[in-house]
């Protein structure tokens, strides 16, 4: 009978371990720049962007039928971020017009045009995020500002960490943010109605961003 | 009809209608004003047609970018966040020239005897001045603005001197190449623009060179005279268009192109002493519209050499803008 009571104790007690480290492993969700339930606020990291290893492709609709895709090479700019994803992060990040790279050289030149993105005018296209939402582990929406042709416009962008590396230089992050935007909105008109359906007016963009964690 | 067709029927093929109606009225009206004094009847037909032509390429600025574009440029519009773009310029450049085209044969037809002349010249300096400081294109520094503004004076006197009677046949070829080079270059809005100023010229020239005589009442005398609104609009189009190109060519691109472009109604001069003797007034706007052709297709030529895909990277790509767009 003692054998018994204390073997049902036991059995108790291994549940509520085992359930105890369930919770433990679900961390609940948090409003931006929150800590983690149960751990001390780390303070963010300031990482670089490695502009060889950070691009941000797009996507765009050809004459209504394929689509096509490009990317801008180089993109530079930092992310400060608390490596235990105890906050969100924050990004600045910019791509140069110039780094425009569609596999074709004339078409690179055309874009990078009037007709486009006015490379001669707006040299670059910056995002500066304002605030985010963790909707689940090391994953955000992140809101900010656009900034492309000279307007500025509020979007919201899905970010997602994609690792924490080590290289030579140290530790490296990656994060993957996709969004769309409409190029009209940014006054980039030519082929939607004129010529009408040319190119189409929905833009997918997906930035890879790879940076250097800056020593303390 | 395809995307394409409407399209180029829509910035193109409709400009230069309008442009040709505007032509046929105001060439109507002055074969009705028949018995009124030559001043005023000359300063009517030089000012209507210059207000034609420049007409064909504001009207193809608007209908590629809309009037936003050209009004933005004069006051703040509500719910307007599209930027303002420096080269959006040529819309109110092209609207300018064609009020001073006006302005500038009323003086003259109001000038005492003498000084119809130095208000063509002061006309001139005015427009290059207001070039030189009004229309910034991007990465043009002090140096460049004089330039430009001294390029406005260039090729308003190539197109009173050299291209003389034959400024509408020059202005259609003249337009039709920095058409071309503009396509090359890889700047398709520009392109259309001046697509649309050339075939505008080209229709005007057809009309005043058939309803042209029926107005004059004298068909040896040069319709469009050296009175200088024609010239001075065209003089004034062209060389922006020219530096506009200039300004956002892809880098390997030839630029020195442009400026050629722009001073092309000089070519008019090759065969001045045959335009001179000739017969006709249609044999004078001939040799005159002989030799700027000739050096608008020596320009072209050249430009395509320059362009040629050396061994290296002939196989790179072959896109180009109808791969692109169509």
């Amino acid at each position: 009978m003692k054998h018994r009571a204390v073997l049902a104790l036991s059995l108790l007690s291994l549940a509520s371990l085992a359930l105890g480290s369930l919770g433990a492993a679900t961390v609940a969700p948090k409003a931006q720049g929150a800590p983690a339930a149960g751990s001390a606020a780390v303070a963010p990291s300031t990482i670089t962007l490695d502009p060889v290893h950070s691009m941000a492709v797009f996507r765009i609709q050809h004459l209504g039928a394929g689509f096509f895709w490009g990317r801008f090479n180089e993109v530079a700019g930092t992310v400060r971020w608390p490596l235990d994803d105890s906050a969100a992060p924050s990004f600045d990040v910019v791509a140069e017009v110039k780094k425009v790279d569609t596999g074709s050289a004339k078409l690179d030149g055309n874009l990078q045009g009037p007709s486009f993105f006015n490379e001669a005018e707006f040299p670059t296209i910056s995002f500066k995020s304002t605030g985010a939402t963790r909707v689940g582990e090391r994953r955000y929406t992140v809101t900010g500002d656009l900034t492309l042709r000279g307007v500025t416009k509020p979007i919201e962008v899905d970010c997602v960490v994609t690792g924490i590396g080590k290289g030579p230089a140290g530790q490296k992050v990656g994060f993957e943010c996709t969004f769309a935007l409409k190029r009209s909105d940014y006054g980039m008109k030519w082929g939607i109605d004129a010529p009408k359906g040319a190119l189409g007016d929905e833009v997918k963009m997906i930035i890879a961003l790879e940076g250097d964690v800056a020593k303390e | 009809m395809s995307e394409i067709a409407q399209y180029i029927l829509s910035v193109i093929v409709i400009p230069a209608a309008v442009a040709g109606v505007l032509a046929v009225v105001v060439v109507l009206v002055v074969a009705l004003w028949a018995r009124r004094t030559g001043g005023a009847r000359m300063a009517l037909l030089e000012g209507g047609l210059a207000f034609a032509l420049m007409a064909a390429f504001a009207l193809s600025f608007t209908r590629e970018l809309g009037w936003n574009a050209i009004l933005r440029q004069l006051f703040a519009l509500e719910n307007d966040d599209a930027p303002f773009e420096r080269w959006h310029r040529l819309g109110l450049a092209a609207l300018g020239a064609a009020v001073a085209g006006w302005v500038l044969t009323a003086a003259r037809a109001a000038a005492v005897r003498g000084l119809e002349g130095w208000l063509t010249v002061v006309a001139v300096l005015l427009a290059a001045l207001w070039a030189a400081f009004f229309v910034r294109f991007p990465a043009m520094d002090a140096g460049w603005q004089v330039a430009q503004g001294a390029l406005v004076a260039a090729s308003a006197l190539g197109y009173a001197v050299c291209a003389r009677g034959a400024a509408l046949w020059v202005a259609w070829g003249v337009f039709g190449v920095l058409a071309m080079l503009s396509g090359l270059g890889g700047f398709a809005s520009l392109s259309v623009m001046c697509g649309a100023a050339s075939l505008g010229a080209f229709v005007i020239a057809v009309v005043v060179a058939t309803l042209g005589g029926r107005a004059r009442h004298d068909r040896r005398a040069p319709v469009v005279s050296a009175g200088g609104a024609v010239a001075l609009a065209l003089g004034t189009l062209t060389a922006l268009a020219a530096t506009c190109g200039f300004a956002y060519a892809q880098d390997d691109f030839p630029k020195w192109a442009w400026f050629v472009a722009a001073l092309l109604p000089f070519g008019g001069y090759a065969f001045a002493p045959k335009a001179d003797r000739a017969p006709s007034t249609g044999a004078s706007t001939f040799w005159r519209f002989l030799g700027a052709a000739i050096l608008a297709l020596g320009l072209l030529a050249s430009v395509g050499l320059a362009l040629r895909p050396d061994a290296a990277d002939a196989g790179d790509d072959g896109a180009d803008l109808m791969e692109m767009y169509g």
